[in-house]
């Protein structure tokens, strides 16, 4: 569309106010939300398993250790 | 069980657990018809509402594992009621993450101290103290025994927590409970898909959270043969 089109209206109209589509109550994405409450949902799942996957790690190391070191004494 | 039984046992709830979760997702964002007055923020329903149950799932077994740890005191009843309050705590932040983020398009506001919400934030809140107590008061007999009794006493606002919207008056909605108006028919498999794969997703986190405990507790007994060995320099 051409910018200087007069028959145009938005073109040649100068805006002397903003109005809210929905009355001026909503203020917020409803899009924006639920991604956020989805990736939320995720982050919080991850987290648990991470953390439970490093507990994992650690006791499995600790005890590989130390089977070592009893089995070096015993033998 | 055999290990080996157990580890295909953990493997084949973990796929099944994995394959849910692609399928609900494709179910909530692909099939279920948007809301008609709160559009699609409503989506946050199919998994807000899986994982209060998913809450309920991880508090039962804590307390079942209390309760069955004051009768008899085993590490496998208490790794399970150790396990049933972290997965408590986890979904209940699911719901407190995602149930704000709804109520900030739906009410215009991210909390109100409304009976649900409150009675719902109590219970987070004594299972986040159950934790904490496990990580830091020591895993002597005493402190076990005191957070079993916790972990039986918690689970008493659980009933107060699904009969507060039938009993006090509050904003939250009620739709599927006794009393609500039901949802439209596209809407209902999504929300089965979703409590299938949260109550599938609960029970794979309580087992790799027993697995863990339980590993814990041969660690303390080999500890505890290395401090007899005389290893108790390396061991400590």
């Amino acid at each position: 569309m051409n910018p200087t089109d007069s028959s145009n209206p938005e073109a040649t109209e100068r805006s002397t106010e903003f109005q809210a589509v929905d009355g001026g109550a909503q203020t917020t994405s409803g899009e924006l939300l639920l991604v956020e409450a989805y990736a939320a949902t995720w982050l919080v799942v991850f987290a648990f398993l991470l953390v439970s996957w490093r507990r994992q790690a650690r006791i499995d190391a600790r005890m590989g250790e130390l089977e070592k070191r009893l089995a070096q004494h015993q033998g | 069980m055999r290990p080996r039984l157990a580890n295909a046992a953990f493997l084949t709830l973990l796929a099944l657990t994995t394959a849910s979760m692609l399928v609900v997702v494709q179910a909530i964002f692909l099939q279920a018809p948007v809301e008609r007055t709160m559009g699609i923020v409503q989506k946050i329903f199919y998994f807000h509402v899986p994982s209060a149950y998913g809450m309920y799932l991880g508090a039962f077994a804590c307390f079942l594992g209390s309760a069955a740890f004051l009768v008899r005191p085993t590490h496998g009843r208490d790794a399970l009621a150790k396990a049933g309050a972290e997965v408590a705590v986890m979904f209940g932040l699911i719901v407190m993450i995602t149930g704000p983020l709804w109520a900030a398009k739906a009410w215009g506001r991210y909390w109100t101290w409304d009976p649900r919400l409150t009675t719902s934030l109590l219970s987070v809140l004594i299972y986040v103290a159950y934790s904490v107590l496990r990580a830091f008061a020591g895993d002597g007999e005493a402190e076990r025994k005191f957070a079993a009794a916790l972990g039986v006493l918690g689970a008493a606002n659980l009933p107060i927590i699904h009969y507060s919207v039938q009993k006090w008056s509050g904003q939250h909605p009620r739709v599927i409970s006794s009393g609500g108006g039901g949802l439209a028919p596209g809407m209902v498999q999504p929300l089965i898909l979703g409590f299938v794969t949260f109550t599938l997703l609960a029970c794979l986190l309580l087992w790799s959270r027993v697995r863990v405990e339980k590993a814990r507790a041969r660690l303390n007994e080999l500890e505890q043969a290395a401090l007899d060995a005389g290893l108790e320099e390396d061991a400590a």
